[in-house]
């Protein structure tokens, strides 16, 4: 839905008054203001963290921008020192495979097919956990790694926001 | 009789002033020699004959009338040979009277000469018979036995430019013009230089006269005589004379008309008309080009045809057809 | 000084190109360089396509003559400050940076560098190698100068430390205490030829540079191709001096990109260069080695550049039509991942990949832009109109926008032709002549000949005893003198040799170096300057025809470098001084054809001054942009080619002919006489041959419906329905382009140029007028090359779709129920169906069978297409090898009608360095006939091709061959037929050659 509000008032030019912001980067503008408050110490067992660049979020919605900004939040509220790259990544990262959530529907061994560079690339980071913050990658992400049996789990940003909140 | 022709077509011509002198042939003391003679006055044209022994090529005195209005008897390669002059530039055509005779062919005096010890006669009917008249007695020869090698292979008996074609006829077109090319060509390449070393290098002592009476050698200054740079030796050494040789004929090459002149001239009876009807022969089959045939026509090295065979020079043809 | 000059900005080939025309054409000229030699980013170049000529050796000649020509003034190391004035009258103030070396006194020996302690990157070999502070710019660098860093010079920065190179320089050539000069120039126009910089791939991650190692730039890798590169053109990758056996090569990096590197148009080289760096690198390579090109569309438009393709086709360069993601690390090497044609993911490791980078405008182009006023377009080019960027302004070459180098060469020499237009009152005023001293009566003195032996760098002596052969020299009979160089055609190397000329009184010259072709003028030049005679001397080609072709065997080069020194020198001795021979130029032009580019050449030389007599054979003037309906400048071509008639017709030195053909034509540059079909005759110095062509008619197995249905047509039929607002085209439903009508095809193995763009142009104005309009595009590539690439940008934004089709499976059209055409789809995979209501056909142009005729008349060659034969696909587009025969417009290969207006103006400017002058040099050394030997056979006549010998009555010695030494060529053909040996030519007569004959048996010839 994102995507298509951002896109339709790009293409059609339609006159707004608004300004479109994605939440990631207010959670990062509110993380470094200190209004929200994060602490990566809840990661005891130094579960590696790897990341998903959607392509309606990052190459085709905001750039590269908000790309960063992922970045900057999940080693705030993971650690640093937990947190592996893929490559390539961020504007240039691969697509997962979902088709922006079009082929969800049905379609399974095509893609699976179109998910497997991937699931590679994913598998190659050794990370446990790869966060994505749209929830077409997330099923995408969840089949692949059930499909290709791979050890890494799924997860949404928030919830990595919830288990770091200073209470 | 050809010999009464003769004499009365060139009265005529005289009297009637179409031309200043007559180029034509006589007798001499000696029963198988001719001597070429100019005549300029209606009286003298009693000197005038068919020659059986005319091997000098009338053509080459021609070129010393420049200017004069002259008449000449010409045969086939007289005719032709004035045809090439007259392509080169050599020869005026309105100059010339040329009074043609279709050719029986000529006797050649070395072969009469070995015929018999004394010869005090030769009786040539001009047809098929030959009567050698010595002291004892008078033998009969066949007159293609005695007729010149060049006449044996003549192509163009019949004079291709004349100004008054003779009443008179002569020989048939040789079917077989280069048997005796082809009987030298079909010899090893071992056999052929010792046939060249043999026949034309070891007799040669540098006389020139083949240049001297060749019609179609007119240059000032041969190259045989240029010193800065000297191409030739003038000595007797085989490669010298070889070099002469083979550089006559191919500056010859699409000119001669074989005449004979060179062959008849030569002292040592080296048989020299068989360089150049070896080219003749390469002229006629890559080029279909033949000397001497149309004034108007361009020299063979002057044109240019994009269809001009190359198989003669490229590598692979050479190869192909054995001949590297 | 003042409108009599001209100042060139821009020291690369399109400044050299409009600077020679320009001085040759009368005008002094100031050529103005940032850096401290010119070649600019050709003289980078290894080799350059289509004829994958040496590119130094192509423009070095080019180089030396702007050097050389005593009415440029070489201002390097130097920018311009300030401009003011107006057209006709402007003032420019430049300064000129410290070069911190005395140009008078170097002689590049190159001891200051190897003393030199501060090592830094080298720029001209792209940062691959490095070199000192104090540096030559390039082996070949004009002017031969070494030049001092200022912002890496140990001394420079500290007084007092190092200055190592002042201490060793033998000829005390440094000067620290060099300070910045200001000029002041007073011109009539300015030329502005600033070039380009190429697009710097680092910020675009997924391709690697300067993170992965085994990735370059095409830029770098042209300098690893290079004999004067890093690794003196070795190919191997810097990183671990391994061979690369597997190269890929990534297009349009910085190109055809609005997401990414954010550079919309397309940089027209590219495909090209990387088709040619795929063919040298496998020349460079011994043994396996295989080529990967990755692309979108092949663009190969220009003349001779589909050829290319076939022949890189041929020896086995892959094309693969996709677009790699990201360039990944592997064991040893790369990793692309790419879906084929076919749609299956590959992944292919390659050794080493290079990135075919964009050109983009220089980064000192804003500044220059700001100082002269120049507005920029919206790349940052600088704007032109036919040329012009402001009054007086003109500008050419790259930085107008990214072109090919042939097209660079016309922009340049029209840029000059519209600069003489506007100063052509001003012609010769402010030129000067050269003066040689008087020649030295040689005739009764013995020979004392001179060999100079040259290393060409590394060229000869890399393989050949230079040593050795002088030393062998020496001893010769007659030598007097014997030495070696370096560079001989340096201009030291010259000043030393006009010196040992004079101090050893030698009266004949050899060099044993290269092949005269390069610069056997430079030498002859070297010898008038000196007082002997030209023609006293003779080259050895001890590089071509030894050094070259026997690398591997050192010792034989040398024995046979002796050889041919010794035959050189029997040769000369025999020379004798041969007078200079001149023709005097008749100052009027002929053109051939009323078209848009005969009509804007004849307009350009008559502007200049010039009589022009312009030939059409129909009856009125015009041509084919009569029919046309595109808007070129602003304007329907209809008009603009009307508004050029109109200015033709009426002005005063043009002599407008029409109705005529050319019937004969004499005579040679400077003196011709045609004959129109009239009767009539036309004197004049030179013509124009601007023919044009024809548009190609659909038919046999292109015809694709065309003449069966109605709805079947060609562009330019698409063209006159657009004109008149035709009310079907509302009413259309769906159109279909078919590209590639009649071109690349066997018949017609070339591209057409101009189709593709030509279709993107309707597209748009369709979809204005119809914007429902469904429209399909079959084509093979599109080649909308240039700032072109942003209408294929806009016809796809409106929505048309384009489908690719390969010749192997031509869409097949259908006309007997209906218009059907059928297509294969190769990205579905399967036949699509349309039912059109329109097909379009982008037909191609083809040749005139007529100028193939008018070409012969001229003596002029054609290609095998039918199309004109230029003396150089390079650097000599608009001339023909023939001299004073110039060619423009469609004639030449298929064009734009701006592009035609170039050429036309181009081929003015040429034509204008003849026209320009008194007197041409003719050929001196021509044949002749000694009348003594003659007997007027009359061979020569009969075969001489330029009709030179003829037939006279001389006295003494009656009828002779005399030959006409303004016609003669001197080709020897005359000489070689006389069988009497009277014809010889001058120095090359049969002793001479005897004389060499007999020196390469090893025998001395007097």
């Amino acid at each position: 839905m994102f995507y298509a509000v951002l896109e339709g008032l790009r293409r059609f030019k339609i006159p707004h008054s608004f300004k479109f912001v994605s939440i990631i980067t207010l959670y990062a503008r509110w993380i470094r203001e200190g209004r929200l408050k994060v602490d990566p110490s809840w990661n005891k067992e130094g579960l590696k963290v790897t990341v998903q660049d959607p392509c309606k979020l990052v190459r085709q919605g905001l750039g590269d921008q908000v790309a960063e900004d992922l970045r900057f939040v999940i080693k705030a509220v993971v650690g640093e020192e937990n947190f592996v790259d893929v490559y390539p990544n961020m504007s240039n990262n691969y697509c997962c495979g979902g088709g922006g959530g079009s082929i969800q529907a049905g379609f399974r061994e095509k893609r699976m097919r179109f998910g497997r560079y991937k699931f590679e690339q994913v598998a190659k980071t050794g990370a446990d956990i790869v966060v994505t913050p749209c929830h077409n990658c997330h099923t995408q992400l969840i089949d692949l790694g059930t499909y290709y049996k791979g050890k890494f789990k799924a997860v949404h940003l928030w919830n990595l926001i919830t288990k770091a909140l200073v209470r | 009789m050809l010999t009464e022709k003769i004499r009365e077509i060139a009265k005529k011509l005289l009297e009637e002033g179409k031309i200043e002198a007559f180029l034509c042939y006589e007798g001499t003391s000696h029963p198988f020699r001719n001597r070429a003679v100019l005549v300029k006055s209606p009286e003298e044209v009693k000197k005038l004959l068919w020659p059986s022994f005319g091997v000098i090529n009338l053509a080459t005195p021609l070129q010393k009338l420049k200017g004069q209005k002259a008449g000449i008897l010409a045969t086939g390669c007289v005719s032709r040979a004035i045809v090439v002059l007259i392509q080169e530039g050599q020869l005026k055509r309105e100059d010339l009277f040329v009074v043609g005779v279709p050719c029986p062919g000529m006797l050649d005096p070395s072969k009469v000469r070995d015929k018999a010890p004394e010869i005090i006669d030769v009786i040539d009917d001009l047809k098929d018979e030959v009567l050698i008249v010595t002291p004892e007695d008078k033998i009969k020869f066949s007159r293609e036995e005695l007729l010149r090698n060049n006449c044996q292979e003549c192509r163009h008996p019949v004079p291709p430019l004349y100004d008054l074609l003779l009443d008179f006829s002569g020989r048939e077109k040789s079917p077989d013009p280069y048997r005796r090319v082809q009987e030298i060509e079909d010899l090893t390449l071992e056999e052929r230089w010792q046939w060249f070393e043999r026949e034309v290098l070891r007799r040669c002592f540098r006389c020139y006269a083949c240049r001297q009476a060749c019609p179609l050698c007119y240059c000032p200054t041969c190259f045989v005589d240029d010193s800065r740079p000297q191409w030739v030796g003038k000595t007797r050494d085989l490669i010298d004379t070889a070099l002469y040789h083979l550089v006559r004929a191919y500056h010859l090459a699409g000119r001669c008309v074989d005449c004979g002149s060179c062959e008849a001239a030569c002292p040592m009876d080296i048989p020299l008309r068989l360089l150049t009807k070896k080219l003749e022969k390469e002229a006629l089959l890559a080029f279909s080009f033949e000397a001497g045939l149309d004034p108007e026509a361009p020299l063979l090295f002057t044109s240019f045809d994009e269809n001009d065979p190359e198989d003669f020079m490229l590598t692979s043809e050479l190869k192909a057809s054995g001949k590297i | 000084m003042g409108a009599g000059s001209v100042l060139v900005v821009g020291g690369g080939i399109a400044g050299v190109q409009a600077a020679l025309d320009l001085a040759a054409g009368g005008f002094y000229v100031h050529l103005l360089e940032r850096g401290p030699a010119i070649g600019g980013v050709m003289a980078q170049l290894d080799k350059t396509f289509p004829t994958n000529d040496c590119s130094m050796c192509i423009l070095s000649p080019k180089l030396v003559e702007v050097g050389r020509d005593l009415n440029i003034n070489l201002l390097t190391l130097s920018e311009i400050l300030e401009v003011s004035g107006e057209p006709g009258n402007f003032k420019v103030r430049i300064r000129k940076n410290p070069r911190y070396v005395d140009e008078s006194k170097c002689i590049a020996c190159g001891q200051c560098a190897e003393k030199c302690p501060k090592k830094v990157p080298n720029e001209f070999d792209r940062g691959l190698s490095q070199r000192k502070a104090i540096y030559l710019l390039y082996p070949q660098a004009v002017p031969l100068k070494y030049a001092i860093d200022p912002r890496h010079c140990i001394w420079l920065k500290k007084p007092g430390r190092c200055g190592f190179c002042a201490k060793v320089c033998p000829a005390g050539a440094i000067n620290f205490e060099d300070q910045p000069q200001e000029l002041e120039l007073e011109v009539g126009a300015i030329i502005l030829a600033p070039g380009f910089e190429t697009y710097d791939p680092t910020p675009l991650e997924n391709f690697g540079y300067r993170r992965l190692p085994y990735v370059m730039t095409a830029h770098e890798f042209e300098r690893l191709l290079s004999a004067s590169g890093p690794t003196r053109g070795e190919l191997i990758r810097l990183s671990d001096g391994r061979i690369p056996r597997k190269i890929a090569w990534i297009q349009c990096v910085g190109s055809r990109d609005i997401n990414r590197a954010k550079v919309p148009y397309c940089s027209s080289v590219c495909c090209m260069y990387a088709l040619k760096q795929a063919l040298i690198a496998k020349e460079h390579i011994k043994g396996p080695f295989e080529a990967a090109i990755f692309y979108m569309d092949m663009r190969t438009m220009g003349k001779g550049f589909e050829a290319y393709l076939e022949r890189a086709r041929r020896e086995g360069v892959r094309l693969l039509r996709s677009r790699v993601h990201t360039i990944l690390p592997a064991e040893e090497g790369l990793l692309l991942h790419y879906v084929d044609e076919k749609g299956n993911l590959k992944d292919e490791s390659f050794d080493m990949v290079v990135l075919s980078v964009g050109l983009k405008p220089h980064p000192t182009l804003p500044s220059l832009s700001q100082v002269l006023s120049a507005p920029q377009d919206e790349f940052g080019f600088l704007e032109t109109r036919l040329l012009e960027n402001r009054p007086g302004v003109f500008v050419c070459g790259v930085g107008a926008g990214p072109k090919d180098i042939p097209e660079t060469v016309v922009e340049a020499s029209a840029a000059a032709a519209r600069v003489e237009n506007l100063l052509a009152e001003a012609r010769h005023t402010e030129t000067r002549e050269k003066t040689y001293p008087p020649e030295r009566f040689v005739f009764p003195e013995a020979p004392r000949i001179g060999v100079f032996i040259c290393h060409c760098g590394i060229n000869i002596a890399s393989v050949v005893d230079v040593e050795a052969v002088t030393t062998f020299a020496r001893e010769l009979p007659d030598v007097v003198y014997a030495g070696h160089n370096l560079f001989t055609c340096a201009q030291d190397t010259i000043n030393r040799i006009v010196a040992t000329i004079k101090e050893r009184q030698l009266n004949r010259v050899v060099i044993a170096a290269c092949t005269p072709r390069t610069h056997e003028p430079l030498f002859q030049e070297t010898l008038r300057a000196a007082g002997l005679n030209p023609f006293l001397f003779e080259m050895a080609n001890i590089r071509d025809q030894d050094s070259w072709v026997h690398p591997d065997d050192p010792e034989r080069a040398t024995q046979k470098a002796k050889e041919l020194v010794l035959m050189a020198v029997n040769r000369v001795r025999l020379k004798r001084p041969v007078p200079l021979a001149t023709i005097k130029v008749r100052r009027a032009a002929l053109v051939v054809g009323g078209g848009l580019s005969g009509m804007q050449a004849a307009l350009s030389l008559a502007n200049q001054g010039f009589e022009v007599a312009l030939v059409e054979k129909s009856q009125e003037l015009g041509g084919f942009a009569r029919r046309l309906f595109r808007e070129v400048y602003g304007k329907p071509l209809k008009v603009l080619a009307e508004e050029l008639a109109a200015k033709v017709a009426s002005h005063p030195r043009i002599d407008v002919r029409l109705g005529v053909t050319i019937s004969n034509v004499e005579g040679s540059v400077g003196n011709f006489r045609t004959t129109l079909s009239d009767g009539n005759v036309i004197e004049h110095g030179v013509v124009i041959i601007a023919t044009g062509a024809r548009p190609y008619l659909p038919q046999g197995r292109f015809a694709f419906g065309y003449g069966e249905d109605k709805r079947v047509k060609t562009l330019l039929e698409i063209d006159e329905l657009l004109e008149r607002k035709d009310p079907l085209l509302k009413e259309l439903r769906q159109a279909v382009f078919i590209q590639c009508v009649g071109s690349r095809n066997e018949e017609h193995p070339y591209c057409s140029r101009v189709c593709c763009t030509h279709t993107m142009e309707q597209i748009i104005k369709l979809k204005e007028i119809n914007p429902e309009l469904e429209i399909f595009v079959l084509y093979r590539d599109i080649r909308t090359f240039g700032k072109k690439e942003i209408l294929y940008q806009k016809a796809r934004e409106l929505g048309a779709v384009f489908i690719r089709y390969t010749p192997e499976r031509m869409p097949q059209v259908e006309t007997k129920e209906g218009l059907k055409v059928l297509v294969f789809d190769e990205i579905l995979k399967r036949d699509l169906v349309f039912e059109p209501n329109l097909l379009i056909l982008a037909n191609g142009i083809v040749p005139d069978a007529a100028s193939r005729e008018l070409a012969q008349f001229y003596k002029c060659a054609t290609t095998s297409e039918g199309f004109m034969l230029e003396a150089h696909l390079k650097l000599r587009p608009v001339d023909f090898a023939t001299e004073g025969v110039f060619m423009a417009g469609l004639c030449h290969y298929p064009k734009f009608a701006e592009e035609s207006l170039s050429q036309a103006l181009a081929a003015a400017a040429r034509a204008a360095t003849v026209l320009a002058k008194e007197d041409l040099p003719a050929e001196s050394l021509v044949a002749q006939v000694d009348p003594r030997r003659c007997t007027a056979c009359g061979q020569c006549v009969a075969l001489c091709p330029y009709h030179a010998p003829s037939l006279e009555e001389v006295r003494p010695f009656g009828l002779v061959s005399v030959i006409n030494p303004s016609l003669c060529k001197g080709c020897g053909n005359c000489a070689a037929a006389c069988r009497c040996g009277a014809i010889q030519v001058k120095n090359l007569e049969e002793e001479p050659v005897l004389a060499a004959v007999e020196g390469s048996f090893g025998r001395i010839w007097y």
